[in-house]
C-alpha cells in the first residue's frame, strides 16, 4: 500500500513538472558552497567580545575565563552559591581532563545519567562543551555523540557550557563552510551525529500577548564560560 | 475529514465587529513587522540572500522527485524510516499505525502545520491515543478546542485575560493574571507530559536531501523535547520542504527567522539525523519521516501558480497584509490565513471549497514585498481568480460568475477598446450619476448590479472633465 503511495507521488509530481510523459533531463546536482564568501578572519578578541554581547542580548550570560583552573573554579563556586544539589554532565576531552564531574561528585552533588529521566528531571544543572559557536549570533553549537548526549543542554533549568574561544567562529556562514565538510567526511557513517543543535539564549517564548518570558520548557539559565587561549 | 466550503466574507463580517480581536491583531502585527524591519534593514546583503533563496526554492520544486528520492535514501540510510502519504487520512493511518506498532499510548507534540493540516490530534484521539500540544500557543489552542490564527503565534487573538480564565477553567488552578505565572503552569504540567509520553511528533522546517537531515526551529526548546525524549520520533513534512543541500541552510535560516520573528536566530535550531545512534545515550530509537503530498503535488501542474510551494511558512506575509490585520486568521476558515492561505487554500483543498479566498486581498502586493522568497502574491492570487470567476475547465465555462457579470465585464472592455465608446460612457454615467449623488460628492448607494460596489464602500463621483481632457490641459504647461 505505501509504496504504491510513493509511486502514485512521485508520478503525479513528475506529471505536474514534466507534462504527461513524465521524463525530465536531470540536471547535474552541484555541491556549490551557497553561503556569502568568506572575508578574512578577524582578530579572535573582537569575536569573543561580540560573541558576549549578542549572548547577552538575548539574556545569554557570558563570562571570559583566562585558564582551565578559572573553569573549574567558577562551576565549583557556582553549584555552591545556587545550592545545586544533582548534576548531568558531558565527557568532552576538556571536561574529563580537568575532572569536573568527579571534583562535583567528591562535592555532594549527585550525578544524573542521561538515559535516566527521572534523574535527570531532578538535576540542577547541565554542564556542556560546545563545539563550535558564532559570534555574531551569539549561539553555541553542540554536537550529540557517545559522550555528549542531548538531554544535558535540555532538561535541567541551568545549562552551563564552556567554549573554547578559538572555536568561535564569524557568523553563520563560517560555520555552515565548517560543518558541510565536517558532514560530508562523517555522511551516512556510525560516526555521523544524530543531532546538531544551535542554542542561542534561554528557552523563551511570547505566546501570551507577545510577553517575554524565559524558561518555559528548555532551561531559564544559559551560562557560557569562553576560555580564553 | 469532508471540508465544508470557506466562507470568508460571512466570517470576516463578524470578526470585524470584534473589537478585542482587531486590537490584539493590530499590536501583535504591528510588533511582528518593526521587528522584521529591523532584522532586514540591519543584516547587509538581505536582498541577496532572498534572491539566492528563491532560485534555491525554484530548483529544488523544478527537481522534486529527485531530491525527494535522494531524502528518502539518506535518512534509511541513517537509520530511519520513510512514509508517503497521498492525503490527510493516509497520513493519519500511517501515524496511528506507527503508535500502535510500539504501544504508544500518549504523543507530545511540537509546533506543525502540517499536522494541523491533516487533522492529526483528532486522528490520534479517535485511536485512544493522547495527544498534547507542547508548543505554549497550541497548547492554549488546544485547551480551548480552536484552531491557530498565525502561523508563528497560534494564539494572537487571544488577550491574557481569556487566558487567565482558559487555564484557570481547563485546569483548575487559580485565576493567574502573570504570563510568567500561566508560563510555569504550562511547563509543570507538560514536562510531565514530556516525561510519560511515547512517542513525539513534530513538523519540519527544512529537510535536507545530501544528508537525510531534517531541520526543527524554534524558541521554547519544546521541538527538543518532543524530538529527544519520548522512544519514537515521528516527523511530518510537506512534498515542499525539502532543499538540496546541507550548505544552503545558511541562507535559509537566517531568511526565515529574520522574516518569522525578527530574532537573528531562534533560540533553538535541532539538525536531526535519523533515530540515535547505538553508542548514543539518549534520543529516539526510531525515527519516522512522513512526507505528505495532500493536494500539493497536483499545484505543480500550473507554471502560473506553482510558485505557492516556495513558501517556507515564515508568517511575514500576514503581518503586513491589510487585509489579515482587520480580519485575523479565523476568517480564512482553515489551517492557513493571510496571503498564503489565500493562495494556498484553494489549491490544496479546490476553488470550489474556497470561492472567496483569491478576492481577501486588495493585491496591494505588500506581501509580495517582504516574502522571503519572493512568491508573486497578486500574479498568483489574479490566476486563482480567474479559475473562480471561469471555472477550472479551460472552456471558460462552469464558473461562478453570472451571466450579468459576464455582459458588464463585455460592456466594460467594448468602452475600454474604443475611444468613443469610453467618451461616450463617460459623460453618460456623469449625467445619470445625479439622481444618488450624495452631499459629500460621493455616490454610497447605487441601484443593483451595482450595489453589489456600494454596500461595502463609496464610489467616487464621476467627474465633470475627464482626466484625459484635463491631462491635455495640464501637458501643455
Amino acid at each position: 500500500m505505501n509504496k504504491s503511495s510513493r509511486e502514485k507521488i512521485l508520478t503525479r509530481i513528475r506529471t505536474g513538472l514534466y507534462g504527461s510523459t513524465g521524463v525530465h533531463q536531470q540536471k547535474e546536482i552541484t555541491r556549490k558552497s551557497t553561503g556569502i564568501s568568506a572575508e578574512p578572519t578577524m582578530e579572535k578578541s573582537i569575536l569573543v567580545n561580540q560573541f558576549v554581547e549578542e549572548l547577552t542580548k538575548v539574556s545569554g550570560n557570558a563570562k571570559i575565563v583566562e585558564s582551565e583552573d578559572a573553569v573549574k573554579d567558577f562551576i565549583m563556586s557556582f553549584v555552591e552559591e545556587r545550592g545545586i544539589s544533582s548534576f548531568a554532565i558531558w565527557k568532552s576531552e576538556l571536561i574529563q581532563r580537568l575532572e569536573i564531574g568527579d571534583d562535583l561528585q567528591s562535592k555532594g552533588l549527585k550525578l544524573a545519567h542521561p538515559d535516566k529521566k527521572e534523574e535527570m528531571s531532578n538535576a540542577g544543572i547541565g554542564i556542556t562543551e560546545a563545539d563550535f559557536a558564532i559570534a555574531d549570533t551569539g549561539t553555541i553549537v553542540l554536537i550529540a555523540g557517545e559522550k555528549q548526549p542531548r538531554t544535558v543542554s535540555l532538561i535541567p533549568p541551568i545549562h552551563l557550557a564552556i567554549v573554547k574561544s578559538s572555536l568561535i567562529l564569524r557568523n553563520i556562514n563560517d560555520l555552515f563552510a565548517m560543518l558541510v565538510n565536517l558532514i560530508s567526511e562523517k555522511n551516512s557513517t556510525e560516526e555521523s551525529t544524530s543531532c546538531l543543535t544551535f542554542i542561542t539564549g534561554p528557552s523563551r517564548t511570547a505566546d501570551i500577548e507577545l510577553n517575554l518570558t524565559l524558561g518555559v520548557h528548555g532551561p531559564r539559565e544559559l551560562f557560557v564560560l569562553i576560555l580564553a587561549q | 475529514m469532508e471540508i465544508k466550503k470557506l466562507e470568508f466574507k460571512k466570517q470576516s463580517s463578524t470578526a470585524l465587529t470584534d473589537q478585542n480581536l482587531r486590537k490584539a491583531l493590530r499590536n501583535t502585527t504591528d510588533r511582528f513587522r518593526a521587528s522584521r524591519k529591523r532584522a532586514y534593514d540591519e543584516l547587509e546583503g538581505f536582498e541577496d540572500l532572498r534572491n539566492r533563496a528563491r532560485e534555491i526554492k525554484k530548483e529544488t520544486i523544478e527537481n522534486l522527485p529527485i531530491y525527494l528520492g535522494m531524502l528518502e535514501g539518506n535518512v534509511i540510510k541513517t537509520g530511519g524510516k520513510v512514509h508517503w502519504a497521498q492525503d490527510g487520512e493516509e497520513a493519519c493511518r500511517i501515524i496511528v499505525e506507527i503508535a500502535r506498532e510500539n504501544g504508544v499510548r500518549s504523543v507530545v507534540k511540537s509546533k506543525s502545520m502540517a499536522t494541523e493540516e491533516i487533522e492529526l490530534n483528532h486522528a490520534l484521539e479517535e485511536a485512544g491515543i493522547k495527544a498534547v500540544e507542547t508548543d505554549l500557543g497550541e497548547y492554549i489552542i488546544q485547551l480551548a478546542k480552536e484552531r491557530p490564527s498565525h502561523i508563528i503565534a497560534p494564539a494572537i487573538h487571544k488577550s491574557k485575560d481569556d487566558i487567565s480564565r482558559l487555564f484557570s477553567e481547563k485546569l483548575s488552578i487559580p485565576y493567574y493574571t502573570e504570563p510568567e505565572q500561566l508560563t510555569r503552569v504550562a511547563r509543570e504540567r507538560l514536562r510531565s507530559e514530556f516525561l510519560s509520553a511515547d512517542m513525539g511528533v513534530s513538523g519540519v522546517n527544512f529537510a535536507v536531501a545530501e544528508t537525510g537531515t531534517i531541520v526543527v526551529v524554534e524558541n521554547e526548546g519544546n521541538a527538543r523535547l518532543s524530538t529527544t525524549v519520548p522512544r519514537v520520533h515521528v516527523a511530518v513534512m510537506g512534498i515542499e520542504k525539502v532543499i538540496p543541500r546541507y550548505g544552503d541552510l545558511s541562507i535559509f535560516l537566517p531568511v526565515l527567522v529574520r522574516s518569522a520573528t525578527g530574532q537573528k536566530i531562534s533560540t533553538y535550531v535541532s539538525f536531526i539525523t535519523g533515530p540515535k545512534r547505538k553508542s548514543d545515550m539518549d534520543g529516539p530509537e526510531e525515527f519516522h519521516l512522513v512526507i505528505v503530498d495532500n493536494g500539493r503535488a497536483k499545484i505543480l501542474a500550473s507554471e502560473e501558480t506553482r510558485e505557492s510551494l516556495y513558501c517556507i511558512r515564515c508568517g511575514a506575509c500576514l503581518n503586513i497584509c491589510p487585509v489579515y490585520r482587520q480580519v485575523g486568521g479565523h476568517s480564512y476558515g482553515w489551517v492557513y490565513s493571510g496571503p498564503i492561505g489565500a493562495i494556498i487554500t484553494p489549491q490544496l483543498l479546490g476553488a470550489e471549497k474556497a470561492p472567496e479566498l483569491p478576492f481577501a486581498s486588495s493585491l496591494c502586493g505588500a506581501c509580495k514585498d517582504v516574502c522571503p522568497v519572493k512568491i508573486d502574491f497578486p500574479k498568483v492570487l489574479l490566476e486563482l481568480r480567474k479559475r473562480v470567476v471561469e471555472g477550472e475547465n479551460k472552456d471558460g465555462r462552469g464558473g461562478e460568475a453570472g451571466l450579468l457579470e459576464r455582459l458588464l465585464v463585455r460592456l466594460w472592455r467594448i468602452s475600454m477598446e474604443s475611444k468613443t465608446a469610453y467618451s461616450l460612457l463617460s459623460t453618460l454615467s456623469y449625467f445619470l450619476q445625479f439622481p444618488w449623488l450624495s452631499k459629500n460628492r460621493k455616490l454610497s448607494s447605487l441601484p443593483y448590479p451595482f450595489s453589489e460596489w456600494t454596500n461595502d464602500r463609496d464610489f467616487p463621483a464621476v467627474a465633470k472633465i475627464p482626466f484625459r481632457k484635463r491631462w491635455k490641459e495640464i501637458s501643455k504647461i
